[in-house]
């Protein structure tokens, strides 16, 4: 170090030589071009296209609240349609465990669910949705009608860059111990 | 005013603090309504320091630029997202790190130092003028290695440890507002304050008294 003081007690401490770095800062003209790229870049944001990822994350954050039922009427046209394809099949969608008793799907009514997104964070996070629905089964066993209620317990989804949600949300199960596998599709 | 001024007054009492953060919250208020002139006011408060602590993690001042406006951005983006959990202050010191450090992971096989210029104030009585015996020559050469040796030192230290103490010396923040920006304890800021300025020490010995 050619301009280094070979005395050590001529050379600065650690609080000196950090009131320096201090010290160092860009020149008032710095900041004119700073604004003016910062302005254009600013511009620049809002006119982009957003990613898949951002506009499912917006519409989760504000688009769930006012299409809920538009969502409901969805579940439950998509959980009619598998539950009805499933049980008019025979004994794969809802076999009986028990031979002496038969059990014939009436009708299936899924309440409205209730679809909440996860807590507000305010940093860009994956989004995931929380749905609960209530779901009353109408089975017709030897002439006797049964009503089954079920409600499911909470599930996580989290969007896919297809922007719908696949997942298993119940098993259904009687006193006849007669089990169904239902599988809504939510869409985000 | 200098950064280190309007941080002093910033930090000069509670009240005044929950006073700026109050301030702050209405300017952001209004950017949420829609009034975008608002946040032009929160970016003229907050730029300087904001580019102080980027140039500081990475000792280059085109990144630290790019880095700062790519902050502002981010939090103009996510505005609607701010729901005074905790100060705007904290929040956008927040974004302001973690840009930077996606930013050097980045490209931590590519890296560059470009320093600022070392703005001169009366120095009289003062270390450096004793250490320079008066040349104007000789004294900015000093200046001007010693501001090499001590970035490079400065680059040497773990993000982390180089964040608190970036935040702690230069920023001047105190230790309760590094642990809310970090996330950690009050506990490990001060343990990492330490140790950082045991590894500046021992990387600088050959220059430090």
């Amino acid at each position: 170090m050619p301009n280094h003081p070979s005395d050590p007690t001529t050379r600065p401490t650690l609080e000196q030589l950090l009131q320096l770095k201090r010290r160092e800062q860009p020149p008032q003209e710095f900041w004119d071009s700073f604004d003016r790229e910062l302005r254009r870049r600013q511009l620049a944001a809002l006119v982009r296209t957003q990613p898949w990822y951002e506009r499912v994350f917006l519409f989760a954050r504000f688009g769930l609240r006012k299409s809920t039922t538009a969502i409901g009427a969805t579940c439950a046209i998509l959980i009619t349609l598998v539950a009805v394809d499933r049980f008019s099949s025979g004994p794969a969608g809802f076999a009986p465990a028990d031979s002496g008793s038969t059990v014939y799907l009436h009708a299936i009514e899924v309440a409205q669910p209730e679809i909440r997104t996860a807590r507000a964070a305010e940093s860009a996070a994956p989004m995931v949705a929380e749905a609960r629905y209530a779901m009353e089964v109408f089975a017709k066993v030897e002439d006797q009608n049964r009503r089954f209620t079920t409600v499911s317990s909470p599930k996580t989804l989290t969007a896919d860059s297809g922007n719908r949600g696949t997942f298993v949300v119940n098993k259904l199960s009687s006193p006849d111990r007669r089990v169904a596998m239902i599988q809504p599709v939510f869409e985000f | 005013m200098s950064v280190a001024k309007t941080v002093g007054k910033l930090l000069a009492g509670t009240p005044e603090r929950k006073a700026e953060a109050d301030a702050d919250l209405d300017l952001v208020q209004r950017v949420q309504e829609g009034d975008v002139a608002a946040f032009d006011l929160l970016i003229h408060k907050y730029r300087e320091r904001i580019y102080s602590v980027v140039y500081n993690l990475t000792s280059n001042r085109e990144d630290a630029s790019d880095l700062t406006q790519e902050t502002f951005i981010k939090a103009f983006q996510s505005i609607n997202r701010f729901r005074g959990a905790s100060s705007f202050f904290t929040w956008i010191y927040r974004i302001a790190l973690n840009t930077t450090l996606t930013h050097l992971r980045k490209n931590r096989l590519r890296r560059f130092f470009s320093f600022e210029r070392i703005v001169e104030e009366d120095h009289s009585g003062e270390w450096l003028d004793s250490l320079a015996s008066g040349q104007q020559t000789e004294k900015s050469a000093l200046v001007n290695e010693l501001q090499e040796k001590l970035n490079e030192a400065f680059q040497k230290l773990s993000y982390k440890h180089r964040t608190v103490i970036t935040l702690f010396e230069i920023d001047r923040l105190s230790h309760k507002e590094i642990a809310e920006i970090t996330g950690c304890s009050e506990g490990t800021v001060r343990s990492r304050l330490h140790y950082a300025k045991q590894q500046l020490q021992s990387y600088l010995q050959e220059y430090l008294k």
